[in-house]
């Protein structure tokens, strides 16, 4: 069947399969004192590329959070983070995670539930170069970023870490883009 | 520009106090493993936050 639908007309699953729109894949709360969150089994051959949602990230004080894929290591990114503290009209190439690190600088947590992100990742389950892009606001920070990983494993899942301190709490919410 | 001392990272967050998460499993962290987090964190820079923000939200 095509879109759009008629009144009355049966949608089948295969209908459903083409034209669904975001497909939730995964969902983790982020626990207190946390160092370090591994979530797992989020990418696959069932979708191309992704959306990822974090939100009410709450952390003990106010660090830049880390993105790297998973299984094992191997990745590096190239690419940036621009950043605009609300208070100012000055933008901060901020770069220090893009030169070819282990992981991609994509937010900033904060305390009282002040942080919140969304990232596109593209072709995470490739053998292919893959791609992130996103935006943040993170306790009176917010910015973009982008990064290529310079790697040609298939990924399933990814790794958040701080650059100081631990998780207290936060919502992900990985969905994937319907290949159609 | 403000970096965390070892000192500071210890009193913020004591051995025992640390967890690892996987999915939905969370985990104390081992001393050893403590002890390397510490270590990774030392020097990094002291992040503040805009003067305006509201804590109180």
């Amino acid at each position: 069947m095509t879109y759009p639908w008629a009144a009355g007309e049966t949608l089948t699953a295969a209908d459903l399969n083409s034209y669904a729109g975001l497909i939730l894949v995964k969902s983790v709360a982020i626990g207190s004192g946390v160092s370090s969150v591994t979530v797992t089994d989020s990418f696959s051959s069932d979708f191309h590329s992704y959306r990822i949602l974090i939100d009410s990230i709450d952390t003990s004080s106010t660090p830049v959070i880390r993105f790297q894929f998973v299984s094992s290591g191997g990745a590096v990114f190239y690419g940036n983070r621009l950043q605009m503290n609300n208070g100012s009209t000055t933008i901060s190439n901020i770069n220090t995670g893009g030169g070819g690190a282990a992981y991609a600088e994509i937010g900033v947590g904060g305390t009282t539930d002040q942080g919140f992100l969304s990232m596109d990742v593209y072709a995470p389950a490739s053998t292919k170069r893959k791609g992130i892009t996103g935006n943040y606001y993170g306790f009176g920070y917010n910015g973009n970023y982008g990064y290529e990983s310079a790697d040609g494993t298939s990924r399933t899942g990814f790794y958040l870490t701080l650059s100081t301190g631990t998780f207290n709490s936060g919502n992900i919410r990985v969905y994937g883009y319907n290949n159609g | 520009m403000a970096e965390w001392t070892r000192t500071e990272l210890e009193e913020a967050h004591p051995d025992g106090t640390v967890n690892v998460q996987v999915d939905d499993d969370v985990r104390v962290m081992t001393s050893a493993e403590w002890n390397a987090w510490i270590d990774g964190q030392v020097g990094t820079e002291k992040l503040d936050p805009p003067s305006y923000i509201d804590e109180e939200a």
